[in-house]
C-alpha cells in the first residue's frame, strides 16, 4: 500500500484531488511510453535519456499541466542530437500536450557534464541549478531510466563522496549531507527570488499562479529535499543499517538511499513522514490543504482567474484569498512536522536548517 | 592471490587458439575460452583435446551471446554434452528464455551482469529474477559493465552485496560509451580499486580488446586494481 493510501485510511478522508492528480500522472506517463510515445520511433542513442520533470514527475497532473522534458546527454555530443530534440518537441505537440515554458530550462538537450561538474561557482547558472536539483527531487524517465539514474548517482557522488567533512573522513557515520542540503536550500530560496524577478520582469503576468505554486508545490519540493537530507541521519523513513562500513561503501549506501527517496514522490514522503510523526492533526492540516490546492489547479476557471489577477486586486479576490488561507494551514502543518518537540527531525532542523 | 587471464575473444575474437597462444608468454593461470557467436561453439568444443591447457588453474567458457543458427536449447545441450564438467559456463541473461534448458548446469552456470544497452540484467534488482529461476547458478561480475551503468560504483557494490557469495569470476576492462571493451584507464582503475577489496578471491578475466603489444601493460593495470588499500572517497579522487 502506498503511504498516501495508508494516510487516507488512517485519517478516514478521500483526498480526491491528490488521488486524481496521482492517477492522471501515472496514466499520462503510461501513454507517453506506449500509445503517445514522444521518444523518436527509432529510439534514442545509448547515452541519451528522455526525462520528465514537473507535475508529471511529482504525480500531480492537473488540467493545466505541461510536459517539462529534457533530452539528457551522458555521452559525447553530436549535432544529430539537435534533430532528436526537435523530433521530441514535435511529438509532444502532435500528441496534444503543452510545450514547456519559454525559459529554455526544459524542452531541450541537457548535458550531464554541467550537471555533475558545475555545482556552485560562477558557472553554475540558474538553469543548471534548476535542472540539477529537479533531476534529484522531481524527475522521472520516460524511456529506459539507465541514463537518468547514472547521472543522478554521479551528482550525488559529488555532493556526498567528494565533499566529506574532516570528522566524517576520520569516523564515517550516517550524517546529513550538508553540501546537498545547502544546494537544496539554495534552490528553494532561488525559486522564491525568481518569483519576485518574474513578477518584476513580466509586469505581473501570472504572478498569482506562481505565488500559489510557491506556497504549495514548490514548497513541497523543498520539503522532499529536507526529508531526503535529514533522514540520512535520522533514519526515520527508512532505518539506517546497524553497522557502518568503510567511508567509500557508506558513501555508496548513502547515494543509493538518496536515489530511493528521489524515486518517491514528494507527497508520498510527506505522507510517510506524518504517519511516523503519528499526529493526525498535522496530517490533516498538510494533506487537506494540499488537496484543496490541487483541486484549484485542476479547475480551468480558477487557473484563468489566477493568471489574469492584478496584484492590486488580489486582496479582494476570493480565490486568491482562499489559497492564501489554506496555504497557512499547509505552512502550519510543515512547522509542526519539522519543529514540534516530538518531531524526529526537529533536532536536525536546529543543527542544520539555518546556521 | 587471485588468478588472472584473458578472454580469448578479447585477444583474438573468434580465434581461440591464437588467443590462447598470445597469453601463453605471460605465465597467466586463468583463461576464458570465448564462443560469442553460436557458429564458433562446436569448433571450439571439438578442439579442446588439442589445446595446451595444462598450466592453467582456471578455465571457463563463454557461451554464445549472438545466436543466428542454433537454438538456445541446442546451445545448452551441446555445452552440457561437450564442455568439461569442471568448466564454468558464462552466460548473458538476455540469451535466456528457456530456464529449463539451463537448470542442468546447476552451479557451473555463471550469469553475467549486462551493459547499459540491455534492458535486463544490469543491476541487482534486474538480475534477481534470473537467480530465482536458476537458484544454483553462480555470478560473473563484469566490472566494466557495472561501471558503465554507474561510474560511482554504487550499482557494483550492490551487486557484490547481493550476489557476493555467488561470484565465480570477474570480468575486467573499460567499457566505453559505445559499449566496447577497451583498455583500462586511470579513472576505471580508481573506481575498481575502490571496490576490489570487497570482492571474494576469484579469477579475474581480462576482456579489454587490445593489441598483443599491450598485453603486458594491461596485466599490470589489472594487478594494480587488486587489493587496493583502504582509502577515503576524497583520497580516491586524487590517488
Amino acid at each position: 500500500m502506498s503511504a498516501l493510501d495508508d494516510v487516507r485510511n488512517w485519517l478516514g478522508v478521500e483526498l480526491p484531488a491528490i488521488v486524481a492528480a496521482r492517477d492522471a500522472a501515472r496514466q499520462t506517463l503510461d501513454r507517453l511510453r506506449t500509445t503517445q510515445r514522444i521518444e523518436p520511433n527509432d529510439g534514442l542513442p545509448d547515452n541519451l535519456g528522455l526525462v520528465a520533470y514537473g507535475s508529471l514527475a511529482r504525480e500531480e497532473w492537473t488540467a493545466g499541466s505541461d510536459i517539462d522534458w529534457t533530452l539528457l546527454n551522458d555521452g559525447s555530443a553530436t549535432a544529430s542530437h539537435f534533430r532528436l530534440a526537435h523530433s521530441i518537441r514535435e511529438l509532444v505537440e502532435q500528441n496534444g500536450y503543452s510545450s514547456p515554458g519559454a525559459t529554455g530550462t526544459f524542452g531541450d538537450i541537457a548535458s550531464s557534464h554541467e550537471l555533475v561538474h558545475r555545482i556552485g561557482g560562477i558557472d553554475d547558472t540558474n538553469q543548471n541549478l534548476t535542472r540539477r536539483v529537479l533531476l534529484l527531487l522531481e524527475s522521472v524517465s520516460i524511456n529506459d531510466s539507465i541514463v537518468r539514474d547514472r547521472v543522478l548517482r554521479q551528482i550525488l557522488e559529488r555532493y556526498i563522496s567528494f565533499d566529506p567533512s574532516v570528522s566524517w573522513v576520520a569516523k564515517p557515520r550516517w550524517q546529513v549531507p550538508r553540501f546537498l542540503l545547502n544546494d537544496i536550500v539554495r534552490f528553494w530560496r532561488t525559486m522564491a527570488v525568481d518569483y519576485a524577478a518574474k513578477k518584476w520582469q513580466q509586469s505581473g503576468g501570472k504572478w498569482a499562479l506562481r505565488n500559489s505554486k510557491l506556497r504549495f508545490s514548490r514548497k513541497l519540493l523543498f520539503v522532499k529535499g529536507l526529508l531526503l537530507c535529514l533522514d540520512s541521519e535520522a533514519g526515520i523513513l527508512e532505518p539506517l543499517p546497524s553497522s557502518v562500513p568503510d567511508a567509500q561503501i557508506l558513501a555508496n549506501q548513502m547515494i543509493e538511499r538518496c536515489i530511493r527517496y528521489s524515486n518517491r514522490s514528494a507527497l508520498e514522503l510527506v505522507c510517510d513522514s506524518v504517519r511516523r510523526l503519528g499526529n493526525s492533526d498535522v496530517a490533516s492540516q498538510l494533506l487537506l490543504s494540499y488537496d484543496q490546492f490541487l483541486s484549484f489547479m485542476n479547475n480551468e476557471d480558477i487557473r484563468k482567474d489566477l493568471e489574469s489577477l492584478r496584484f492590486d486586486e488580489a486582496h479582494q479576490n476570493s480565490t486568491f484569498t482562499k489559497i492564501r488561507r489554506i496555504s497557512m494551514d499547509f505552512q502550519r502543518g510543515l512547522e509542526l512536522l519539522f519543529f514540534a518537540p516530538n518531531s524526529p527531525w526537529s533536532k536536525l532542523m536546529m543543527d542544520y536548517g539555518v546556521f | 592471490m587471485d588468478v588472472i587471464g584473458f578472454s580469448t575473444g578479447a585477444l583474438a575474437y573468434g580465434d581461440f587458439r591464437r588467443g590462447l597462444a598470445l597469453q601463453s608468454s605471460y605465465s597467466l593461470k586463468a583463461i576464458e575460452l570465448s564462443a560469442l557467436r553460436d557458429v564458433e561453439l562446436t569448433p571450439l568444443l571439438a578442439s579442446i583435446g588439442a589445446l595446451d591447457l595444462a598450466n592453467l588453474e582456471y578455465i571457463s567458457l563463454h557461451a554464445p551471446s549472438r545466436i543466428s543458427v542454433l537454438s538456445e536449447r541446442d546451445i545448452a545441450a551441446i555445452l552440457l554434452q561437450n564442455a568439461p564438467s569442471n568448466w564454468p559456463i558464462v552466460l548473458h541473461p538476455d540469451v535466456i528464455s528457456d530456464f529449463h534448458a539451463w537448470r542442468p548446469f546447476r552451479d557451473r552456470l555463471c550469469i553475467e551482469n549486462m551493459d547499459q544497452r540491455k534492458p535486463i540484467g544490469r543491476t541487482a534488482s534486474e538480475l534477481k529474477p534470473f537467480f530465482i529461476q536458476l537458484p544454483e547458478a553462480m555470478f560473473c561480475l563484469d566490472l566494466g559493465h557495472a561501471r558503465q551503468v554507474d561510474p560511482t560504483m554504487s550499482v557494483c557494490y550492490d551487486l557484490i552485496e547481493t550476489f557476493g557469495d555467488r561470484i565465480r569470476q570477474v570480468h575486467v576492462s573499460e567499457v566505453n560509451h559505445m559499449s566496447r571493451h577497451v583498455a583500462l584507464n586511470a579513472a576505471t582503475i580508481a573506481s575498481i580499486r575502490r571496490i576490489s577489496r570487497h570482492l571474494p578471491s576469484c579469477p579475474w578475466i581480462i576482456e579489454s580488446v587490445i593489441p598483443p603489444s599491450e598485453i603486458a601493460n594491461e596485466i599490470r593495470r589489472v594487478k594494480s586494481c587488486l587489493h587496493a588499500p583502504l582509502c577515503s572517497p576524497m583520497m580516491s579522487l586524487v590517488d
